[in-house]
């Protein structure tokens, strides 16, 4: 059937008006094969490999959007988790390999290379732990790298060890890079039930079993689901706004699918997923935050905030598991507070508190991100919000996520600029009641009777 | 033995059907690969479109199909142009067209049709 003008029109501007875009483009690479005892060596392996699956995927990214006429904001490149590559490393120190994947990121121009991560939701292997202890003067001493740590699993557990550790690792990362407001803290991800095809940044890595390599899609466009919600105007039922969100997300996801198919062929890769996510980005109208005012909120935060989050992120689901058999990644839509301009602007305002982020990443993706706490929040406090979020993630099934920034030096109410698409935001006031006893106990949170699933 | 005899019959059938289909769809898929949609979008003034279809003729573009309103007071058109047999690269016939909006003030967009047709149809 031939598509009419209205069709096309409508096309039109979604793209050049409404900001419909691919949000990234990420190619799985991985680098089991460069495993070896000798860390330089093994960063060079890692370094080239990077290169050489990757070399093109900036050029062809740029020219299927500019065939297709549809923008390709970020091309990333994620990789196995380091802490399995450097596991036979005789050195402990993994800095080496952090510059390494840096510099190949930085060559092939891609704004993120995610996969400094290990996996430690059970138990730290030695090289689980070195990596961890890595991870802030690796994130100083380089700019594109991104690393992750996942503490706790629906079918493990919380790894409460882990959590108490990584309190003290985001603030020595946030010291570290003191003179950027913390600025180390916006490339590292904590998660519970992470996941292995995820092509979002920081959280990014690709997981066991992913294969050699293949290329994933996020989608975006909240932009598009705003115009669309506004333009039902105050008073349709929120079934028929559930429904008309639904196929707009139908066609974000289809436009996605296309142009992530075309450039894995063109890559010669395999295409993996395409993760249904709505991304938010500091440009005005790009904002998750706006959607939810449409729907009829006064400022975000304010009671309803999680009810309407939870229509939105269903109708999102919907419309893009219709779109395509490939979902996977996150699927969620992201609720980052200074990645997102609404969203900060009602954190600045006091409308939007973290205990109501918190409730809100109960029913999206991903969890607390882009945060902005006072510099003097103490390790422990970080750690009892980890283990929150993990709680939430673990007993509700799904992947939940903490990337806090204590800015050091900073006070509630000072404004903290990360720059580019991580934006920036208000320092946000966080309840200083001790939970260091809990914290210091250690050990592990069993696993839920909802892991018992066989 | 009679029925097994049809029944290999009818499977043969099917392959045959199978193959069919699949020729239709990978000639769809090269269709829509080799066609574009080019919307033009403007203040109405005679001309546009003999400036937009020189700009097509020159380079060999084969014009499908055209349709052209006044939506909201702009003049809105809209083209499905077959470039398979263009005498330059697609990118190169791109940038002429958005050269030539620029320079007389219209907007022109063109695309890749298989992008409408994977948002617009099932």
């Amino acid at each position: 059937m031939a598509i009419s003008s209205q069709e096309i029109i409508e096309t039109l501007g979604m793209i050049h008006a409404q900001n419909l875009d691919i949000r990234t483009v990420t190619m799985g690479i991985d680098l089991h094969d460069c495993a070896g005892e000798d860390v330089v060596r093994v960063s060079r392996k890692c370094y080239e490999k990077v290169m050489r699956m990757a070399s093109r995927l900036v050029p062809t990214a740029e020219e299927v959007a500019q065939e297709y006429g549809i923008p390709i904001i970020n091309k990333r490149v994620s990789v196995t988790p380091i802490a399995w590559v450097a596991a036979a490393c005789d050195s402990r120190d993994y800095t080496p390999i952090a510059r390494a994947l840096d510099r190949a990121a930085r060559e092939l121009g891609i704004d993120f290379i995610g996969g400094f991560s290990a996996l430690v939701q059970k138990g730290m292997t030695p090289a689980g732990e070195a990596l961890i202890r890595c991870i802030p003067s690796a994130l100083a001493q380089t700019s594109r790298l991104c690393s992750s740590v996942n503490i706790g699993t629906t079918k493990a557990g919380i790894n409460m060890d882990a959590v108490a550790l990584m309190g003290k690792i985001i603030k020595e990362a946030a010291d570290l890079t003191a003179d950027s407001g913390g600025g180390a803290c916006a490339r590292l991800v904590v998660f519970c039930n992470a996941v292995d095809d995820n092509p979002f940044m920081a959280g990014a890595f690709l997981g066991a079993g992913e294969g050699d390599g293949g290329l994933s899609v996020g989608i975006s466009g909240p932009g598009t689901i705003r115009a669309v919600v506004q333009a039902l105007g105050r008073d349709l039922d929120l079934q028929t706004v559930a429904e008309e969100i639904k196929r707009v997300a139908f066609k974000i996801t289809r436009a996605g699918e296309l142009v992530g198919r075309k450039c894995a062929t063109r890559l010669g890769v395999p295409f993996n997923i395409i993760d249904l996510s709505l991304a938010p980005t500091p440009a005005p109208g790009d904002s998750v935050a706006d959607i939810l005012e449409a729907l009829g909120l006064d400022k975000v935060g304010s009671p309803g905030t999680t009810a309407a989050l939870a229509l939105l992120n269903d109708a999102v689901k919907r419309g893009g598991a219709m779109a395509t058999s490939r979902a996977g990644g996150m699927s969620g839509a992201f609720i980052p507070v200074s990645e997102d301009a609404t969203m900060a602007r009602r954190a600045a305002e006091g409308a939007l508190t973290i205990e109501k982020l918190e409730a809100m990443t109960a029913v999206c993706s991903v969890g607390l991100d882009m945060v902005i706490l006072p510099g003097d929040t103490t390790a422990e406090t970080l750690s009892g919000i980890i283990a929150d979020e993990a709680a939430i993630g673990m007993i509700n099934k799904k992947t939940t996520a903490v990337r806090v920034i204590p800015a050091p030096g900073k006070k509630v109410g000072d404004y903290v600029d990360f720059g580019g698409l991580l934006g920036g935001g208000p320092v946000m006031p966080v309840n200083t009641h001790s939970c260091a006893v809990f914290i210091r106990r250690g050990g592990r949170i069993p696993a839920p009777l909802q892991g018992l699933s066989n | 033995m009679k029925n097994k005899k049809k029944q290999v019959k009818v499977q043969g059938r099917m392959k045959v059907l199978a193959a069919h289909a699949r020729a239709v769809a990978a000639s769809q898929a090269t269709k829509a690969e080799s066609r574009i949609v080019i919307a033009v979008i403007g203040e109405d003034r005679p001309g546009i479109m003999a400036g937009v279809t020189g700009v097509l003729a020159s380079v060999n573009a084969n014009i499908l199909d055209v349709s052209q309103t006044i939506m909201s007071d702009l003049f809105t058109m809209v083209m499905l142009v077959d470039i398979k047999k263009i005498t330059v690269p697609y990118s190169r016939l791109k940038a002429t067209l958005e050269a030539y909006g620029r320079s007389s003030g219209l907007s022109i967009i063109a695309q890749h049709e298989e992008i409408f047709q994977a948002m617009h149809r099932i």
